[in-house]
Formats: structure tokens, sequence, C-alpha cells
């Protein structure tokens, strides 16, 4: 079996391809990434192999200033970039991929939900593929604000029209894209397309989610597959050794792999740690030089540290709320405070407030106080730890990447395909 | 629509040398190209060497050429030897552009699988019959009772390099690679200064083998840098190892079977186009275009074709067979320490008697009698 996965080129993304992709190649199927050049630099697994498309408009070093660009989507000529970069490469990608994809003839194509091109590109050869959801699944539903919002749930009359109303607006701002992925669908003579949504697989999402962290949805979608998060097999992580011995409580803090270098958030929470008594470490991952490393004022601070095994040791988290840190921190059962950046994560800061395993504040208006009230809450409050906790359980049995290669397997099989979903049984 | 005097299943290199054959000779005949996928030529590159060919057969297919080379190299452990042949390439996407001219996008149905044929009919998945005078069946390998085979199977991507790669003619074979599972080359095409077909090939026992893909370790190994994949292609091309010609005719029950489809192709190399060059002669030529006379000529051609090329398909035996698959490559190195014109003539299956002895004398380059076995064997025919 050779499965080939679309990504875009994000490190989050590409994590959790990659460990569904592992688990393939663990069993001995075969496992091709397919992406921009710079993506190359980024993949960790051995057994998968990557191959570079497109240099005429993504020459090696490119994907920097895409970066930098997906690093400010919160203002509105940054969020525009991001939608423009997206429509580049979903382009590119339309235009490219089918010689490559036609010529490696795998039996199913694994597309992340924010790349159209794979979905379109494999609709278009005939090849069955099936959604890749890293961030919060991109399906809608009347009840369900878009993931980019910070609405709370509400399915009342008022909150349906208000989902409406933004969903909208939301719409207006990706014109760009939605333009592009109705152009390339008719150029690839698919029934017309025009969101993200409207590209997922009708055989299956795999979402990193787990199904009680949703908001529950007006029309309940069967072939969306809440596997929880998407993590390499050898997770084992060693305690991390800090290098002090007092039994102050530890507040981790990150803010992923795209927003390492928003230094105020850093410096404002370290502060508000030395206020409580909290001792704070903090990983940029990379987004920040030593020297405004050292500015921070962390009690420890690095690029990265082992993230799973520093939530063990961790009495709350603060986090932009990406998918891959929300759930790492339920898994741990560690109370969470959200201050969202951009993408899907003030819908995940919505639903850390709605199941109560958290708090959230906004990144604006960011005071030292308010972090230092919030922290003292999560940490002293049980209540949050305890509903953080209680989300440990179905974060573990719900199956990660083992479950998503099994589903990838399962549609892989041409004798599968045809099985109206209501009767796949996992 | 009148039905066409021929109808051609499938649009893959024999169909579409003969649509491009009949345009020049019979431009009367009417055609009609019916195609499973979304277009005709599939995802290849076909190459030939300069000898495989008359320079009459050469001409007419000229135009398809995308790039010629003086000269092909050949590297094992023990020797690597530049060989002074010519080599050439045709690539789908040409082929698409000059076939798709010569037929007229109009009488070519794409995304259009025929279920079932007969010497006059084709019959469509929503169960539609086309007729015509005659059917010619050129959809690919196909599987059959009445021949067994090895396989040839590769995976391959045309990159754009960060740097020049510096080769200026083919590596057909570069068996300086691991040898895994079979007989393992690495076939490379240089189409630019940074830009170059690197192939994975292997040849292995066993069709349900997952292609494996080495090219990306191979280029590392070279310093290579690929930054683009212009295009990718796979293939498990059918070593014939036996057969019963008599009884795979009998089986296509009149339809005249054309390309991989008809067994035209080199036993040993799995290349096809020089068959299908001749074969598309031969029918352009032949006095009436109806099934019958197709079919026989076809069938005719291909067990005299048959007869011919028995010793081929011993040595693929004893490829597959006897050798252990780590004694395949000794066996391949010492063919090339074989002077050229003899490999020539390999390649262009005219081996003669004296090339014979010695593509087989000298050292047994496996045990004598797994050899012997292995010559001996047939397959039988399931059908009597
Ligand atoms: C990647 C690759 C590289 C090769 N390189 C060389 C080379 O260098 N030199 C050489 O001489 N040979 C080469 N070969 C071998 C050989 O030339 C090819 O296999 C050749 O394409 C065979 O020609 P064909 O016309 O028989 O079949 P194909 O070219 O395979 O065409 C068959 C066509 O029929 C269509 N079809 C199948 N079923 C149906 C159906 N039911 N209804 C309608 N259409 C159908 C297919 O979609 C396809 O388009 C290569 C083969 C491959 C796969």
């Amino acid at each position: 079996m050779h499965a080939v996965f679309i990504a875009p080129p994000f490190v989050s993304h590409l994590r959790a391809h990659e460990a569904v992709a592992e688990r393939l190649t663990a069993a001995g199927h075969r496992a091709t990434l397919v992406g921009i050049p710079d993506m190359g630099e980024l993949v960790r697994l051995p057994s998968l192999r990557f191959i570079p498309v497109g240099s005429d408009h993504y020459p090696p070093g490119a994907q920097e200033a895409a970066v930098r660009r997906a690093a400010s989507p919160d203002t509105p000529w940054g969020l525009l970039g991001v939608v423009h970069e997206m429509r580049r490469q979903t382009d590119m990608l339309c235009a490219r991929l089918p010689a490559v994809m036609r010529g490696l003839g795998p039996d199913i194509v694994v597309a992340d939900q924010m790349e159209a091109a794979g979905a379109l590109v494999a609709d278009h050869l005939g090849i069955p593929w099936i959604s890749l959801a890293s961030a919060l699944p991109v399906e809608r539903d009347p009840a369900v604000p878009l993931p980019v919002l910070p609405f709370d749930y509400d399915p009342s009359p008022r909150g349906l029209a208000r989902n409406r109303f933004a969903a909208r607006i939301h719409d207006a701002l990706m014109g760009d894209l939605h333009r592009a992925i109705r152009r390339q669908s008719s150029r690839l003579g698919l029934r017309p397309r025009c969101t993200l949504a409207d590209c997922v697989s009708p055989l299956a999402t795999v979402s990193q989610t787990v199904a009680a962290f949703e908001f529950p949805r007006a029309r309940p979608e069967r072939r969306l597959r809440h596997v929880g998060p998407l993590r390499p097999m050898d997770d084992s992580e060693p305690p991390v050794r800090l290098p002090w011995d007092d039994d102050s409580p530890v507040v981790f803090v990150s803010l992923g792999t795209l927003q390492g270098h928003r230094a105020g958030i850093f410096r404002a929470v370290a502060e508000a740690c030395r206020r409580i008594g909290a001792r704070s470490v903090v990983a940029h991952c990379g987004g920040l030089d030593a020297l405004a490393a050292a500015d921070i004022g962390a009690d420890l601070i690095t690029d990265f540290v082992p993230q799973r095994a520093m939530l063990r040791q961790a009495s709350a988290v603060v986090t932009h709320a990406g998918t891959n840190t929300v759930f790492d921190a339920l898994a741990a059962g560690v109370p969470v405070l959200a201050i969202p950046i951009a993408f899907d994560q003030p819908g995940a800061a919505a639903r850390i407030v709605h199941h109560g395993v958290g708090l959230r504040l906004s990144k604006r208006r960011l005071k030292v106080d308010a972090v230092a009230d919030a922290l003292t809450r999560l940490i002293d409050e049980p209540t949050f730890r305890d509903q953080a906790r209680s989300f440990a359980p179905e974060v573990a049995a719900a199956g990660g990447a083992a479950r998503a290669a099994e589903i990838v397997l399962h549609f892989a099989n041409p004798q599968h395909r045809s099985v109206p979903e209501a009767e796949v049984t996992l | 629509m009148t039905a066409p005097d021929i109808i051609l299943v499938g649009g893959g290199l024999a169909n579409g040398l003969l649509a491009r054959r009949l345009r020049m000779h019979r431009p009367e005949v009417t055609l009609l190209v019916l195609e499973a996928s979304d277009r005709i030529g599939g995802e290849h590159t076909w190459s030939f060497h300069d000898t495989d060919l008359l320079p009459r057969e050469r001409e007419w297919i000229e135009p398809l050429v995308v790039r010629h080379w003086r000269g092909q190299s050949v590297r094992f452990p023990s020797q690597s030897r530049v060989l002074s042949g010519g080599y050439a390439s045709i690539t789908s996407d040409r082929f698409r552009q000059v076939i798709a001219a010569d037929i007229g996008g109009d009488n070519i149905r794409l995304r259009t699988p025929v279920r079932a044929l007969t010497p006059t009919t084709a019959t469509l998945a929503d169960g539609t019959m086309l007729t015509a005078k005659a059917v010619i069946d050129g959809r690919g390998p196909v599987a059959t009772p009445h021949m067994a085979f090895g396989h040839q199977v590769f995976v391959g991507h045309v990159f754009r390099l960060s740097h020049p790669h510096g080769l200026d003619r083919p590596v057909i074979m570069d068996a300086t690679v691991p040898q895994t599972d079979g007989y393992r080359f690495i076939y490379l095409l240089p189409f630019a200064p940074e830009v170059l077909l690197v192939e994975d090939t292997g040849y292995v026992a066993s069709e349900a083998r997952e292609k494996h893909d080495y090219t990306y370790d191979y280029v590392d190994q070279q310093g290579w840098e690929p930054i683009d994949t212009l295009r990718s292609e796979v293939g498990d091309l059918p070593i014939t190892l036996s057969g019963d010609i008599d009884a795979f005719w009998k089986e296509a029950a009149g339809v005249p079977k054309l390309g991989a489809a008809g067994g035209f192709f080199h036993p040993t190399t799995g290349y096809s186009l020089p068959d299908a060059v001749r074969t598309a002669d031969l029918i352009a030529h032949l006095p009436t275009l109806d099934a019958a006379a197709i079919f026989a000529a076809l069938e005719a051609h291909a067990k005299a074709q048959w007869r011919r090329q028995g010793f081929y398909r011993a040595l693929n035996r004893m490829l597959f067979l006897a050798a252990k698959p780590a004694g395949r490559r000794p066996i391949f190195a010492r063919f090339y320490a074989l002077p050229e014109p003899l490999i020539a003539r390999f390649y262009a299956g005219r081996s003669t008697l004296g090339d014979k002895i010695r593509i087989l004398a000298g050292r047994p380059p496996i045990p004598v009698g797994p050899a012997l076995r292995a010559l001996a064997a047939t397959v039988h025919s399931r059908s009597h």
C-alpha cells in the first residue's frame, strides 16, 4: 500500500502527518510526502519519502518569508498575506501535483484540510483520499462557530444567526483562496468547490481532536473521526531536569512553532509567575535569539523542551491554544491559560473555557495582573485541574496515530470505498 | 456518429503509433480511440537504442523524440563502460501532443473504459456497444494463464537539481547499488544540465512486492540535491519466462492485440517501442483492414517472433529461476563486458547463434543444474 501525504509546510501539520506515516511504514507500507522544496528540511521521519515540487515558484529558502507572514496572521494585512500565500501554494500544487501523483500511483492520498490541492488533485485523478485535520476540523455546522472565531457555543436562534453572519465575513476575507479553489476545481473537471470545507473527503476526516472537546454539532458528522493527538510511536520523553530544587508550582509557557517571537507575551507571563511565586519554563521554539530570550526573565527559557514530559511536571500551561499544545495539556490533565493569536486558536480557546479546563485572556491588553490572577485560579481552584484530568482518559483512548493509520488502510482497500459511510465500522 | 472503421481500445504507445501510421498511409480510414484514463499516453519515458530501428522506421517517429544522446554507459562494481550506441527518448507529454494532433481530438474519447470487446464491438461501462470493422486491443500488460512472467518494476522521478549533474549521456544501468531483492540498478537520463530522470529498477520474481524507491538514497550519494520533481512514473513490466503462444492467441478469440497486450515487447528488457513501430507498419500496409486480416497478421507475426525469442526467455528463466537474487548481477556484468555489436544485436532482439553461445559461454555464471532445469521449464496451458 502506498499513501501520499499533502500538507502545508508548517511543522505542526507536518508532525501530525509524520505520525500517521510512521505507523504505516512500520507496518511495511510506503508513505510519500509531496510539497515545496523547503519542506524537505522539516521532515524528520526517515521512512517518509519527500518529493519536492514547485521550485520555480518556491526556490529553496522561500518558505522562511511565508512563515514570517504566517507569524503575524492576527493583523488584517497579515491575514490577507496568509490567505494569499495559501492561494499561491494551492495554485502551484494543482498545476504540478497531477504529473507527480499520477506517476506515483498511490492507493490513497492523505490531504491536510488546510491545503485544498491534495483533495482536488486526488479527486481529479480518481484516487481515494481522506482528510486530515491537524487543527480544528473545517467541517461546517450551523451550531458550531468557525474555528477562527472566539465565540462560545450557543445553539439558540441568536447564536445560529451570529455564526452565519460571521461565516459570511470570514468567507469574504478568504475570497482570494476561495476563488482559486473554484477556478482549480473547474480546471480539473470537478464539481464546483469554493471553501476548504467543500474540499473534505467524502470518506473520512481524521481529526486530532477528541469528540468530547468539540462543540456538539446540529448535524452529526459520521465521517469525522476524532482520533486525538497524532504523536510519534516512540513518545517516551525523559523528565525535564529543572535547575532548581524547590517545589514551587511550575508554569509551562509555549506559543507553538509559529508564534515563538512574541516576546511581550512571554515577558508578561514570566513576570506574573514571579509575582505569584511560580516557576516559569518558556519554550520559544526558535522564535527568539539568545539576547531576546535572556530578556524575558523566565526561570528557564529554551527553544525546545520535550513538551509532554514538561507538561507532566507543570501545574498550568500558558499557550496560544494551538491544537498540539492543548491536547498534550489535556492528555496530561493540566489546566490551560489560553492566549489565542490566530487561525483555529480562538476556537480552541472557546472550547477550553466552555469545558472549564482553563481560562482565556486576550493577547491585546495583556496585563501582568490579569495573567497572575488567572494563573492563581488555575493552580489553586481544583475544578480546572479536575476538568482537565477528566479529558485524559478520552485522549488516551482516542487511538491516535495507530487508529488514523487503520482508517487510512481501511479506505486504501478498494473493497471499502463503495461502502456507504454509515455502515463503515472500524 | 457513424461507425468508425477501426476502434483502438487504449490510448497507449502501441495504439498511438498505429494511429499515427494509419494517418500517414491510410488517411481514408476513420479511427476512434477509447481511453480509460483522463489522458492518452499515461506517464512514461519510452526509450530506444539507435540500432533498434531501421532508418525508415526511425524517420516517422522522429517528431516524438524529445532527446537523443550519443553513447550510453553502464556501471558495475567490477567495471564501468561507455558504449558508443546512440539512445533516444520519447516522453508521454510529447506523445500526447503529436498523437492527439494526428488522430484529432474528436476521435479520442477519454475517461471511457471498455468493459468487453469482440473483433468488431467494444462495450463501454454503461453498456453502450460501439461497432467497427475492427477493434484493436491495446490495453497494456494483462494477466493471462498462458504466460509466466517475471517482473521488472521501477519507480522514477524527473528531478530538477540545485546544481548541474555533470552527465552528458544516459547511464542505462548503474548496478553498483545494493542488490536487495533481485537484480537492481539505477537508470539515469540527463534531459538537461540540471534535469535528470532517476529510475530505480529491479528484476524481481514477485509482482506482489511493494515498489521501494531508492532513487533518493542514490541521489544523496551522488551529492545531488533535487529541488523539484517535474513528474514521476512507476511501472511493472512483464518479463516473459515461458508460455503457450498458441493458447495465448486462441484466448484472444479473434480480437487483434497490440503492444504489451499482445506480448509485443523485448522478452528480457521489456522495451516495447521498437515492436510498436513495427506492428504499426505491418498493419498500415495490410491490403484490407478488417478484424480478421489484422488478427491474422498480428498472430503470424507474434508466433514467428516467439520462435525467434526462445533464447531470451531461456535467459530470463536463468535470471529469475536459477540465479539467486544476489547472483543476478554478475550475469549482467559479464554481458556488458562483451563486444558492442553483440550488445546492440541483443537489444534489438537479433542475437546470432554465435552471440548466444558467447552470452552463455565462459565461466557459468550460475550453477549448471538449476540452469538446465530453468532452461527446460515451461508452463502448461491451463486451458486444455
Ligand atoms: C514507466 C514506463 C517506462 C517504460 N520505458 C520503456 C522504454 O524506455 N522503452 C520501451 O521500449 N519500453 C518502455 N516501457 C515498456 C512499454 O513501452 C510500455 O509498457 C508501453 O507503454 C506499452 O505500450 P502499450 O501500448 O501496450 O500499453 P500502454 O502504453 O500501457 O497503454 C495502454 C492504455 O490502455 C488504457 N486502458 C487500459 N485498460 C483500458 C480499458 N479497459 N479501456 C480503455 N482503455 C484502457 C490505459 O489507460 C493506457 O492508456 C516502459 C513502461 C513503463 C510503464
